[in-house]
């Protein structure tokens, strides 16, 4: 029985802590995408898209070996979005700290839709 | 992170996958919109020996050539952090200048050899772009050696293939309207090194490069009666490929494999699509008959399909049939009329380029070859005949210009972006280019 509720208690507790960080505000996302959004470079006639996944730093850097594409893409496009994130970078992304866990990693797809016909 | 992950690790074990999940799901953003602008590049060459003014002439080729497609900008930051070739590069330093790709290379001159080396990073990657290469070549050659070190740069950037060291054929014109003299020329891609192949005594017209590029065809009036030439670049000697005096031949253009050539056969007031073997041109034979004015072919580049001009539903317009001459299908239509003509198939087989006509004037654009995706990429002037660079991402043509009837050679970007005359100092017209050189 003690053994059965010591099991049960250990169970509970990273279930709770894990419901706990807040996602970002659709404010502060907003935010976050206008800023890499200022650094994408779009090559004329080249297909840009490409989601890639990266790890964040607590002082909202990206790590620079981190970045992943998710599927596929063209090398090209992963490059230049990757360019985009590290870029706009320098003095690191304003992410609230206290909810880092929320954004640790960090998947962008990239696509060149609000800007018509790329090719 | 390291935490993170073996803290997840963790739960997993315990609990199963759905608290792993909701732990590791990554913060998702889409973004839709970016900067159309071009990229910030800089250029470090440097003199490894007996270089000269060669050192700057070579830069600046390199530089005209990336400038020139409005994909990149050259920097020259005002704290430029030392660099060298066979230094390591400060990363930190050149990404606090907001130069985003670097290229370091040295040039020296031997003998009457030119040494080109060079390498490419990605400032903000903080690493190389591919592996650093060597050219030489003979000393008069410098420019090809520079085009292609700028080919390397543009095609590892953008993915695409290359299009710097390439010729382009063209007719050169000089002399009044009514007594105008034109022959065929070649020159670099960028209007450099023009050397012209044929004679002003002879009226000459639509230049057409081989796929090897060793090969030019045009139509010569010498005889009186068009006729199609073929001219060796290397030798500058012409032949006669069609002699019949009783038929007007023109408007060659070969195979993507260089063994077949279609052309427009004129014969008793009926123009016809011909094709004849390179191997022995007097096999020809039509694949188009009626007595509709059937011309201007251009191949697909897998050679099973040819698009020609036809005038055969009453108005000039675009159709694609096989290389045997079936299934001829109209592909131009055009909102509010107009008349399409000159066609010529993309390299990448996507794109079909043309001339189209309306009272306004007559504008260039591109449709996918199926019809669709019609794009004008200019508007209400008077250019004409369009020609694929190797890439089939650039466009030249001919601009008529509106004061003194002067032709000009013009490119354009397939998206229609970066429209800009070609640096030659002759009037020119019907331009052809050719693919990229070994």
């Amino acid at each position: 029985m003690s053994v059965r509720r010591a099991l049960t208690a250990m169970m509970l507790a990273p279930v709770a802590a894990l419901a706990q960080p807040a996602a970002l505000s659709p404010a502060e996302k907003t935010g976050f995408a206008g800023r890499v959004e200022s650094c994408w470079t779009l090559a004329q006639g080249v297909d840009p898209r490409v989601t890639l996944r990266f790890a964040m730093t607590p002082d909202g850097r990206p790590v620079a070996d981190s970045f992943v594409v998710v599927g596929t893409a063209a090398q090209t496009a992963f490059e230049a979005a990757r360019r985009a994130v590290l870029r706009c970078a320098r003095a690191g992304y304003d992410l609230p700290k206290d909810r880092y866990d929320a954004w640790d990693l960090i998947e962008i797809t990239f696509t060149a839709d609000g800007i018509g016909a790329m090719s | 992170m390291m935490r993170r992950a073996a803290f997840a690790l963790l739960a997993a074990a315990l609990l199963g996958p759905l608290p792993a999940l909701a732990q590791d799901a990554p913060l998702r953003i889409e973004i839709t919109e970016g900067v159309v602008r071009p990229m910030p590049v800089a250029l470090r060459f440097e003199d490894a020996g007996g270089a000269g003014e060669l050192l700057g002439d070579i830069t600046a080729v390199i530089a005209d050539d990336l400038n020139g497609t409005g994909l990149f900008e050259m920097t020259e930051p005002e704290s430029s952090p030392a660099t060298g070739f066979d230094r390591t590069v400060d990363y930190i330093a050149w990404k606090a200048t907001g130069t985003e790709a670097l290229v370091t290379g040295q040039v020296a001159l031997e003998g009457d050899s030119v040494m080109l080396r060079f390498r490419l990073f990605d400032v903000f990657a903080g690493q190389p772009l591919g592996d650093g290469m060597q050219f030489v070549s003979p000393r008069e050659g410098w420019r090809r050696a520079a085009h292609k070190i700028a080919d390397q740069i543009y095609a590892r950037i953008t993915g695409e293939t290359p299009y710097f060291d390439s010729r382009i054929a063209f007719i050169g014109e000089s002399g009044p309207a009514t007594e105008r003299v034109k022959r065929v020329g070649v020159m670099d891609y960028d209007g450099a090194g023009v050397k012209w192949l044929t004679s002003k005594d002879d009226l000459v017209l639509s230049p057409r490069f081989s796929p090897d590029g060793q090969t030019v065809l045009y139509t010569s009036f010498a005889s009186g009666v068009p006729q199609i030439m073929s001219l060796d670049v290397e030798t500058v000697t012409s032949t006669a490929l069609t002699r019949d005096p009783r038929a007007m031949s023109f408007a060659p253009r070969f195979s993507p494999d260089g063994k077949w050539i279609a052309f427009s056969r004129e014969s008793s007031g009926n123009t016809d699509i011909w094709i004849m073997e390179v191997a022995n041109p007097s096999f020809a034979k039509p694949i188009t008959l009626g007595p509709a004015i059937d011309t201007a072919p251009s191949w697909s580049p897998d050679g099973r399909h040819i698009v020609f001009e036809s005038d055969r539903s009453g108005s000039s317009q675009l159709y694609v049939m096989r290389a045997d001459g079936s299934e001829p299908t109209r592909i131009s239509f055009g909102d509010g009329g107009g008349s399409y003509g000159e066609p010529a198939w993309s390299p990448r087989g996507d794109r079909i380029a043309f001339t189209r006509q309306t009272k306004a004037g007559s504008s260039i654009g591109v449709m996918r070859p199926d019809g669709s995706g019609e794009q004008l990429l200019s508007e209400g002037g008077r250019d004409s005949g369009p020609s694929w660079a190797p890439n089939g991402r650039v466009l030249i043509f001919t601009r008529l210009t509106a004061d003194d009837e002067v032709p000009q050679l013009h490119s354009v970007d397939i998206t229609g972006r970066n429209m800009r005359p070609v640096a030659l100092n002759d009037a020119a017209s019907d331009p052809a280019w050719g693919p990229l050189l070994p």
